[in-house]
């Protein structure tokens, strides 16, 4: 079995697939921690549909995918957390209109490229095995200057979040926190969608987190099992697709759902194991 | 010694106008109580003296500067799908104001002696979630405390509690405030319990803030001219009993 894995991952692609799965999955699992705290998973669903069309815009433009994914995603969030002020619409109107309106002007912006060819669509539809290098050094150092910034400012980006009005009257900036976490979240959707596809980026964004939040009702247990989830996800979803010639990205998408599936009987045995205690 | 004071103020939002020419002063030291109905007003006017709502016009002015704030929620506004327990939510409130490495280890402590102070030694280890309400406004008490505040707002903290939590939780707000010689400003809908508590007052009655100490404001002859009935005011085996006439 070892020696079945090492030869796996002993292609290059496999190599950089791999690293762009384990950094980018672990860290939007991290991420996903506070979509689902902060009850923004909606949001979560809009912004891989912004940042398809930051992709589209930067190709049009004949600009580098990266930044125009992670441009996007930053874009995104932005205009996102301003749009629902002084608005009759609510927040979940806003966060449809953008769900519908990137989705459908990155298709536009792809047909109206000069090379709308399978190289192109591979940002939508996500082709794992196509990373590079250089993406999975991108993965590599967003998901790094993330945990730097949340080893930094811990306490702060959590109680802003869980209370911004009791955060405002002891003089903390909840604006710039929020940013901090949105710009966070931005920049790593960029990158693994810019890889991986937007499925890939919302599987890794909801499910591992979601199993760890069942779980558990502490950060730090919480933060453990949402990363090696996510992390541990992208592996075997990786490792399965290429055993079972399945595609990739889907592959690993539907491996971040399945510490969901695993959560809820591990939950029910033991809470029924502490009754009977 | 003012330590706040609102000079003509009007407050609003979108377009409606909720308080206007609003005029009072809380003192130093004093435990003031704002009293009104539902829908009257009142949350916005602590939202403005918290600096969360912008007046449309007029002053707010805190003649000492501005005090340290410690501010108690009501229990419903707080999120309990967040993973914490309550001496998790007591650091982080302490370590969101100065990082964790800087903070003296005597700081540290300071956690273990605010929940001593309120009497939730016991809940320390347990989730937010799994607090009742009366638990989880104590709880919300010594989060406002840990910041060592100057003035402490509580917005209708009783609203989720039985009267006996309710007595216990006031005569703890009263005891603190004695103590600690703190300014406590509370937004509540009963006047009845602020009565032997607050020395001075603040009523909201059809737009309009009559604000004065509770022995002036306390009276039928006061009280009947705000709620335009008959209102009495009247001395029971020790205790003030307030109840429109017609009760």
């Amino acid at each position: 079995m070892l020696d079945m894995i090492i030869e796996i991952y002993s292609y290059e692609f496999m190599k950089n697939a791999l690293a762009v799965g384990v950094f980018g999955g672990g860290l939007l699992a991290f991420l996903g921690i506070f979509v689902h705290l902060r009850r923004i998973v909606f949001l979560g669903a809009a912004l891989p549909q912004i940042v398809a069309m930051g992709i589209a815009a930067a190709i049009l433009l004949s600009a580098s995918p990266v930044l125009g994914a992670v441009g996007g995603g930053i874009a995104g969030i932005l205009l996102l957390s301003l749009s629902g002020k002084n608005s009759h619409l609510p927040p979940e109107g806003w966060i449809g209109l953008s769900f519908a309106a990137g989705g459908s002007v990155a298709v536009v912006l792809v047909a109206l490229s000069p090379a709308p060819d399978g190289n192109v669509l591979r940002f939508f539809t996500g082709d794992i095995l196509g990373t590079s290098r250089v993406d999975a050094k991108w993965a590599l150092y967003v998901a790094l200057s993330t945990g730097i910034l949340f080893r930094l400012f811990w306490s702060r980006i959590v109680i802003t979040g869980f209370d911004p009005i009791m955060s405002k009257t002891l003089g903390l900036n909840v604006h710039l926190w929020n940013a901090v976490l949105f710009l966070c979240l931005g920049a790593g959707l960029g990158v693994v969608m810019n890889t991986a596809g937007g499925m890939l980026a919302f599987s890794m964004l909801i499910g591992p987190p979601a199993a760890a939040l069942i779980l558990f009702r502490s950060f730090s247990a919480i933060i453990l099992t949402a990363v090696l989830a996510g992390a541990g996800a992208s592996f075997a979803g990786l490792t399965a697709s290429f055993l079972y010639d399945l595609p990739g990205g889907p592959t690993m998408a539907t491996a971040a759902l399945i510490p969901v599936l695993l959560a809820w009987p591990i939950k029910l045995l033991r809470t029924r194991y502490h009754a009977q205690g | 010694m003012d330590l706040l004071l609102f000079e003509k103020v009007k407050l609003g939002y979108n377009g409606r106008v909720v308080l206007e020419g609003v005029n009072l002063a809380v003192k130093k030291g004093d435990f003031f109580g704002l009293v009104g109905p539902n829908g009257s007003g009142k949350s916005t006017l602590l939202k403005a003296m918290l600096g969360l709502v912008r007046q449309r016009s007029g002053k707010i002015i805190w003649p000492l500067g501005m005090p340290r704030i410690g501010y108690v929620p009501q229990s419903e506004m707080v999120d309990p799908i967040w993973p914490m327990r309550v001496r998790d939510l007591l650091h982080l409130t302490l370590c969101s104001l100065e990082p964790a490495h800087l903070l003296h280890q005597n700081e540290h402590a300071r956690v273990g002696s605010v929940m001593e102070l309120i009497r939730i030694e016991r809940l320390a280890n347990q989730t937010i979630d799994t607090l009742s309400g009366g638990e989880m406004q104590r709880v919300l008490l010594a989060r406002a405390l840990i910041v060592k505040p100057d003035a402490l707002f509580l917005d209708e903290p009783t609203a989720a509690m039985d009267l006996v939590a309710s007595q216990r939780f006031l005569s703890m707000i009263s005891e603190l405030q004695k103590e600690k010689e703190m300014t406590i400003i509370m937004v509540t809908h009963d006047l009845q319990c602020l009565v032997g508590r607050a020395n001075s007052l603040g009523i909201i009655e059809q737009g309009k803030v009559y604000s004065d100490d509770a022995e002036k404001l306390l009276t039928s002859e006061r009280l009947s001219q705000i709620y335009e009935q008959p209102m009495l005011v009247r001395k029971f085996d020790g205790n003030t009993l307030i109840y429109p006439d017609s009760v």
